[in-house]
């Protein structure tokens, strides 16, 4: 168990600078996920932090101690591979006994006669096995010692893989993608499974992942990363409710936040959205903005003349209802109860609100801008709702 | 009931002709490949187990079955048991070279991929030449005076052999030849095989305490490259049985024998002194051998995919 700090990582790859400047600190127990689109340097980050690519800058503390000079088989780290890379030729025990035997027993006494005839080894392997068997249990192997990878499914092999790792009761445990190869439903469980292994274990997790889903369901801290540079570290929630980006807003969330283009009027206000947002902008007037409004935070009602309905998606539970604001022509959605303007049909002519102090502003590079807005008192709510 | 009957019949005469229909076009299109077999392989194999029953000369006008006494002359043949000694220790001598230092060209390749391109075309390029080409130029490096191997070695004071003419060095000259050209083909094998092999595996190893190369060997490399293994000994075990043109046209199974191998002798007995029948029946002998070691390879192929 163990902190982590990552500090001013960066990394290049000939003339492409793959990690720039990346740091992050996480404490004991943290459940960190990377999150971020394919190719913006997650598993690098990852690979440098197992200790398998060294980094051109930056430096590395596990428990507080330096590990950057250290190999991976040192840092007190286990990794879980997208690909599981179990090894094909040996058993699930074998598989998980791998990590205890290679630290434990050394070179020669690992030949086949030798742990027959030296007791010392003997021993050794009777306590490695009873690890093995523990760990096994955990993950509800044990049926399944004898076979090989191949004989296994995709979730059995990611558990052979989990297993590999947790048997050493590492500091850390850094997991690539390790749902990204099995089918959606069981990516549902083995996600559920691992956070309750994060629990369980109490040891400081890295996940990477491409899916944000994964990333706000499983963790403590969510790092987003983007062309090799982290957006934002916070909690999930954070994550979602106060971007301190627009890519990171844009990332999270589906559907997609909607973005309309305005401009800072003269007290601050916004105008030119096309629809009524109270609240003022710290930014000096004139200055052209972008406005973020999460689909769930707009408030749909029938006629008003503001936009026209191009479509309508019931999902069960909600309904997503896209729309073209006359004022801008920029597409939205808005998800709204399923019940709610029951028969609205496609070209139908709407209008629209935002929920009070839900707007988010970004200036023209995506940083986020303050937003004041009026505190509302509830009679005022109500009477938007 | 009776239509029924009628019906039932019907659709199992319609499913009668399509299976039929079925049959023909799989018999139709193996045809070629049959022809071919039948043409290049068993015509001739049966010919020649024919002919070996017989004391058959080529261009004799009368020939008679004469039993198994071919093969009787053969178990009495010395020269035969000879060329039969000489292939084996041909065999024995060059596989395990030509397999081993064709992995390890591969490892050192994978290992490091500067020049690897380089290294890869000029380990590759003896396999590209013609062997009756080359065996000239060998001809020349291992002449007892001129040769670039004697002239090296007197360089450190040692007197090499005639290595072509003596009795104790021509069978490993001969198979340097063979192993300086098969290991570039093994090579190529074996960088196929590492290629099969995920580099997650590597990464994985390191993580759970492989540090040293030979840890990560034993357990990712090797057991990765089983089935390339099993491959490039049997079709090196394959060619090494088939030598032929260096002994051809080197040394002409001298001297006195200590070079013949088993398809030199067939060629002799059968095209030098045109006994057909004879060397119809050591083909056959020959032809057990191969099959052999090809039932080894499949029989551990079975065992190996199970
Ligand atoms: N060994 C390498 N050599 C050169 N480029 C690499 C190497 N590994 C990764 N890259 C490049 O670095 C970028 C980030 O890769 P990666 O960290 O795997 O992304 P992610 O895991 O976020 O999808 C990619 O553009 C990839 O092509
Ligand atoms: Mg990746």
């Amino acid at each position: 168990m163990a902190s982590l700090e990552i500090d001013g990582v960066s990394k290049r790859y000939g003339d492409n600078l793959i990690l720039d400047g990346v740091s992050v600190d996480v404490p004991d127990g943290a459940f960190l996920t990377l999150v971020g689109p394919s190719g913006c340097g997650k598993s690098t980050l990852l690979r440098i932090l197992a200790g398998l690519e060294l980094q051109d800058a930056g430096s590395l503390r596990i428990g507080g101690h330096e590990v950057s000079h250290l190999r991976p088989s040192r840092r007190d780290i286990a990794m879980v591979f997208q690909s599981y890379a179990l090894y094909p030729h040996m058993t699930v025990a074998q598989n998980i006994a791998i990590p205890l035997i290679l630290r434990r027993l050394p070179l020669w006494q690992r030949l086949p006669l030798m742990a027959r005839l030296l007791p010392q080894a003997r021993s050794t392997l009777a306590r490695i096995d009873a690890e093995v068997q523990a760990a096994m249990e955990m993950l509800g192997l044990t049926s399944l010692a004898e076979r090989r990878p191949v004989q296994l499914s995709g979730g059995q092999r990611q558990r052979v893989a989990l297993g590999r790792a947790l048997v050493r009761q590492p500091a850390v445990f850094l997991l690539d993608e390790p749902l990204s190869n099995l089918d959606a439903k069981l990516r549902v469980h083995m996600r559920s499974e691992i956070a309750q292994l994060h629990g369980r274990l109490g040891t400081t997790f890295v996940y990477v992942t491409h899916d944000q889903i994964e990333a706000m369901t499983m963790s403590t801290h969510v790092a987003v990363m983007m062309e090799g540079r982290l957006l934002q570290v916070a909690t999930p929630s954070e994550i979602y409710a106060d971007p301190a980006d627009l890519r990171v807003a844009e990332f999270i969330g589906s559907p997609k936040i909607n973005v309309l283009p305005a401009r800072v009027g003269a007290d601050g206000t916004l105008t030119g959205v096309g629809l009524p947002v109270s609240g003022s902008v710290a930014a000096a007037p004139g200055t052209a903005v972008q406005l973020g409004l999460r689909p769930e935070h707009l408030i749909l009602r029938r006629g008003g003349g503001r936009g026209t309905v191009s479509a309508i998606e019931d999902t069960g539970p909600e309904r997503f209802v896209s729309l073209v604001l006359d004022a801008s022509d920029a597409p939205v959605v808005a998800r709204v109860a399923p019940d709610h303007c029951a028969g609205l049909r496609v070209g139908d002519d709407v209008s629209l609100a935002v929920l009070p102090g839900k707007a988010l502003v970004f200036d023209h590079a995506g940083a986020r801008l303050g937003f004041d807005h009026p505190a509302m008192t509830p009679g005022e709510f109500d009477h938007v709702r | 009931m009776s239509a029924d009957v009628a019906l039932s019949t019907r659709l199992g005469r319609a499913k009668r002709l399509r299976r039929l229909a079925e049959a023909a076009t799989g018999w139709g299109l193996a045809l070629p490949a049959a022809v071919l077999m039948l043409a290049l392989i068993l015509i001739p194999t049966a010919s020649a187990a024919l002919l070996a029953l017989t004391d058959y000369q080529l261009g004799a006008r009368r020939v008679s079955f004469i039993g198994a006494a071919n093969f009787v002359e053969m178990w009495r043949d010395r020269v035969f048991w000879q060329a039969f000694a000489n292939t084996l220790i041909y065999t024995a001598l060059t596989v395990p070279l030509s397999v081993g230092l064709g992995l390890g060209a591969a490892l050192l390749i994978e290992a490091d991929p500067t020049g690897r391109t380089a290294f890869r075309t000029i380990y590759f390029l003896p396999v590209t030449a013609l062997l009756v080409a080359m065996a000239t130029v060998w001809e020349f490096i291992l002449h007892p005076q001129l040769g670039l191997v004697n002239v090296a070695l007197r360089q450190i004071g040692i007197a090499g052999p005639d290595w072509l003419a003596s009795p104790d060095w021509v069978l490993a000259s001969l198979g340097f030849i063979f192993v300086w050209q098969q290991t570039g083909y093994n090579m190529i094998l074996f960088l196929a095989g590492l290629k099969g092999i995920s580099p997650e595996l590597y990464q994985a190893a390191r993580v759970d305490g492989a540090d040293r190369g030979v840890e990560r060997f034993t357990m990712v490399t090797w057991p990765g490259l089983a089935a390339t293994t099993l491959f490039v000994t049997v079709i090196t075990t394959l060619y090494s049985f088939r030598v032929f043109d260096t002994v051809a046209a080197l040394t002409q199974g001298g001297p006195s024998n200590a070079s013949n191998v088993l398809l030199y002798n067939i060629y002799r007995e059968g095209f030098v002194y045109l006994r057909t029948g004879y060397a119809s029946a050591m083909t056959l002998v020959f032809l057990a051998l191969i099959l052999m070691v090809a039932m080894v390879q499949m029989r551990a192929r079975r065992g190996h995919s199970a």
